[in-house]
């Protein structure tokens, strides 16, 4: 899952997730009601919409000063991601889960008051 | 014999038309889980502001609940532009960005009311009922 972040904090968060852990979470939004491949994507979508919301206002109210994020782009398979080098800052966290770890890098900048982007 | 029993006519009960806007299938179907045997109406779900703005028109809700992140405008220039074609419409925008910038934004176009996302039942329906009772 890639999610970009425009604004004071602009950023690149991509985020890896076993597939076993995407089932359980969908299952569990949608209390295992049967769903079409493109609703279950658009379900783990607003998941991570919703979990990336709350950390972006977060930040926002620890800068005073609003970021905006796209809507999250799913990506099956592998992803290589361009340089990190665009960015001057990359934090990496791995969760551990009964159904698999997740492993999020954020690359990101913290813009000068004056920038929009 | 015929027995007629004389009934008391129901009160009339007015459903309030709900359109929501919102990109994800999970919150429409949250959203219409909420409010089920309520006396809400839910008429329709546009899943993007310009589909919004054409359904707006011609289903004519009372009250529409609003995304702020979606592909396309975004909702806070969607509910601008909705409150210019529909000006009696009333809007409740939800979304998970809920910091006090994107509060004031909401304020500074004239809404009210910003519920936050995951959506928890009780509020969505006390924020509606606030807004029947304006």
């Amino acid at each position: 899952m890639v999610v970009l972040s425009k604004g004071i904090f602009k950023s690149r968060v991509v985020s890896t997730f076993p597939s076993l852990l995407v089932d359980e979470i969908v299952n569990r939004m949608s209390h295992n009601s049967p769903l079409s491949q493109e609703d279950r994507d658009a379900y783990f979508k607003e998941y991570i919409n919703m979990c990336f919301g709350r950390f972006i206002s977060k930040i926002n109210n620890e800068m005073g000063r609003a970021s905006r994020f796209v809507i999250p782009v799913m990506i099956r398979g592998l992803y290589r991601a361009a340089p990190d080098n665009m960015f001057s800052d990359t934090a990496h966290v791995d969760f551990g889960s009964e159904y698999g770890s997740v492993n999020m890098t954020v690359a990101y900048d913290i813009l000068p008051e004056h920038s929009s982007n | 014999m015929v027995l007629v029993i004389a009934e008391t006519p129901p009160e009339r009960i007015i459903m309030k038309k709900i359109l929501i806007i919102d990109d994800s299938p999970f919150i429409y179907k949250e959203v219409a889980a909420t409010l089920e045997g309520l006396d809400y109406e839910i008429i329709g779900h546009a899943k993007s502001g310009e589909e919004g703005l054409r359904m707006v028109q011609e289903l004519k809700p009372d009250i529409i609940t609003l995304d702020i992140v979606m592909p396309g405008i975004d909702g806070i220039e969607t509910a601008e532009k909705l409150l210019e074609i529909a000006p009696d419409v009333k809007i409740v925008m939800l979304s998970s960005l809920c910091d006090y910038d994107t509060v004031s934004e909401v304020e500074s176009i004239g809404l009210k009311y910003l519920v936050s996302k995951p959506i928890e039942k009780d509020v969505l329906i006390e924020t509606l009922e606030k807004v029947c009772q304006e």
